[in-house]
């Protein structure tokens, strides 16, 4: 029997290409997320390692310079060059050196190449590549991936991470049907997108009572790394999923600077109900979950709450 | 310096052998003034030479009165500076007690010069330091996180205060739970510089940064 074959969340819209531009252009994201705010207050990702599931990477680009920690291919036959630029992609949102690439800027990054550069790959590979980002130090895992039905074996995978103090943290997908998210264990970060109006992208898929979103970030129209040099245009839930391991990453290495402890998946999770905006009806829904992310109101939980005494 | 004068007067004159004058004590003299001082005795009387003005500088040469006159005439520098004294000592020839008359320059005074007036040196200023914090409904609505945005936070937080946005699920043992939210509670730092005290009445959470400058007002 054949395995279920997963992969690039669809559809995804590509835009324009920026293959010689001088200075890297700015994620509209940065701006309306404040992610400098985050920043300034320690949270570039220095400390933490961001895994990178997808279709491999351009390791000589230069957001990435100096920074890769590890790099692995499960596809058979195929190297861990990014021949899609899906992977390369997501890797410059959650990790790109460029201020207005990469959400945080310093973490070391590894690319676990599971999906083909045709953009699908099977269950098989995708744990393998799980596993492997585990073992070698990912303190947060990146998972844009889509495809049809549950994820054989990753809840076990989920578990085990999470006990690790890891951050699984994936994409709700693509197909803008309910329940479309199932395919990734509710116990890692669900993500879906918004547009820069923030409004819900059309193509994101709503949560479900089966598997709420977690938070909402910015995922259509999205400028990031392009693999073979220079920078893209890309929309699709995955490239909302990079930029909250961005975030993630981000608020932990602030958290450590600080002398706060790490947080958890479940924390997160917890954060974002509290601290995201609440966007649509009032309350979390389906479209939005508990809203959009918002680095300025995460950079406030880094200040302890106050002992009366 | 005046009383080591007076006791030069007294050494000085017990060498001699002979009654005291009779001359007045203390005679005033405007600068330039010639002053006439008038000494009352049946002997020859002479002047103590070597004293001095109180300031290191003799005045003696052209006031020793002529052995045997019964007066002198004194004539205050013009130079001389209100308030300077001074010191003439008389003997009688033959006695051994001597006396003193003291002349003072009158006029007036240089004004006494002080350094100029300094600002009262102000009291370091207290350490105050207080927590705003915002009491909220657990979901994060655009208006309260506009609020958490303005720049004004960040101006009293690098005058060192604290400010931070508490959602009621969090709200921390010690604060009551204001009537409305959102609300701003403020909380004064303790002296062990760890805990603090909760200032009484809630306010309404500011929405422009000139009511956040207003807060510590």
């Amino acid at each position: 029997m054949s395995e279920p074959i997963y992969g690039i969340p669809s559809p995804i819209e590509y835009g324009p290409e920026f293959v010689t531009l001088q200075a890297a252009p700015e994620n509209w994201g940065m701006v309306a997320c404040h992610v400098p705010t985050l920043r300034m207050a320690g949270g570039d990702g220095s400390g933490e390692v961001i895994a990178i599931l997808d279709t491999g990477i351009d390791e000589g680009h230069p957001e990435f310079a100096g920074r890769i920690k590890g790099v692995k291919s499960f596809v058979p036959g195929e190297p861990v060059a990014d021949r899609n630029g899906h992977g390369t992609h997501c890797a410059g949102s959650a990790g790109g050196e460029s201020t207005g690439i990469g959400v945080s800027n310093k973490p070391g990054i590894l690319a676990g190449k599971c999906l083909s550069n045709g953009g699908s790959g099977s269950n098989t590979w995708i744990r393998n590549a799980f596993t492997w980002a585990v073992q070698n130090g990912a303190t947060v895992i990146s998972m844009s991936i889509g495809g049809q039905g549950f994820l054989e074996g990753m809840e076990d995978l989920f578990t085990m991470a999470n006990a690790k103090g890891i951050i699984p943290v994936v994409a709700a997908g693509n197909e803008r049907r309910e329940g479309g998210v199932v395919r990734f264990p509710s116990s890692g970060i669900v993500v879906a997108a918004v547009d820069s109006a923030g409004k819900y992208a059309q193509f994101s898929n709503p949560g479900s009572s089966g598997v709420m979103l977690s938070t909402t970030a910015p995922g259509v129209q999205i400028v990031s790394a392009r693999s073979g040099g220079g920078y893209q245009l890309m929309s699709g839930t995955s490239m909302a999923t990079p930029f909250v391991a961005g975030c993630v990453a981000a608020v932990q290495s602030a958290r450590v600077k600080k002398g706060l402890q790490r947080l958890t998946t479940s924390q997160f999770k917890e954060l974002f109900t509290t601290r995201n905006v609440d966007a649509g009806i009032p309350g979390p829904d389906k479209d939005y979950g508990p809203g959009l992310i918002d680095c300025h109101l995460l950079a406030l939980t880094l200040t302890p709450s106050p002992v009366v005494g | 310096m005046r009383a080591t004068s007076a006791t030069l007067v007294c050494l000085l004159a017990g060498l001699l052998a002979a009654a005291p004058p009779d001359v007045p004590k203390a005679v005033t003299a405007e600068p330039g003034e010639l002053v006439r001082v008038v000494i009352k005795t049946d002997s020859q009387v002479g002047t103590l030479r070597n004293f001095t003005d109180g300031t290191g500088q003799p005045f003696w040469g052209e006031l020793i009165a002529p052995k045997g006159q019964r007066h002198f005439v004194f004539q205050a520098p013009k130079t001389a500076k209100p308030g300077t004294e001074y010191v003439i000592g008389w003997w009688a020839a033959g006695e051994l007690e001597g006396v003193a008359t003291t002349i003072t320059v009158g006029g007036t005074p240089d004004p006494i010069v002080k350094p100029p007036p300094v600002d009262p040196v102000k009291p370091p200023p207290v350490t105050e330091s207080y927590y705003f914090a915002v009491i909220r409904p657990n979901q994060m609505t655009q208006d309260v996180a506009d609020a958490l945005k303005l720049p004004a936070w960040k101006e009293l937080e690098a005058k060192g205060h604290v400010y931070k946005d508490i959602p009621v699920k969090e709200l921390p043992e010690g604060i009551p739970l204001p009537a409305t939210l959102p609300a701003l509670v403020m909380l004064k730092k303790n002296a062990d510089g760890k805990t603090w005290t909760v200032v009484p009445g809630a306010k309404p959470l500011p929405t422009t940064d000139d009511a956040i400058r207003g807060l510590l007002k």
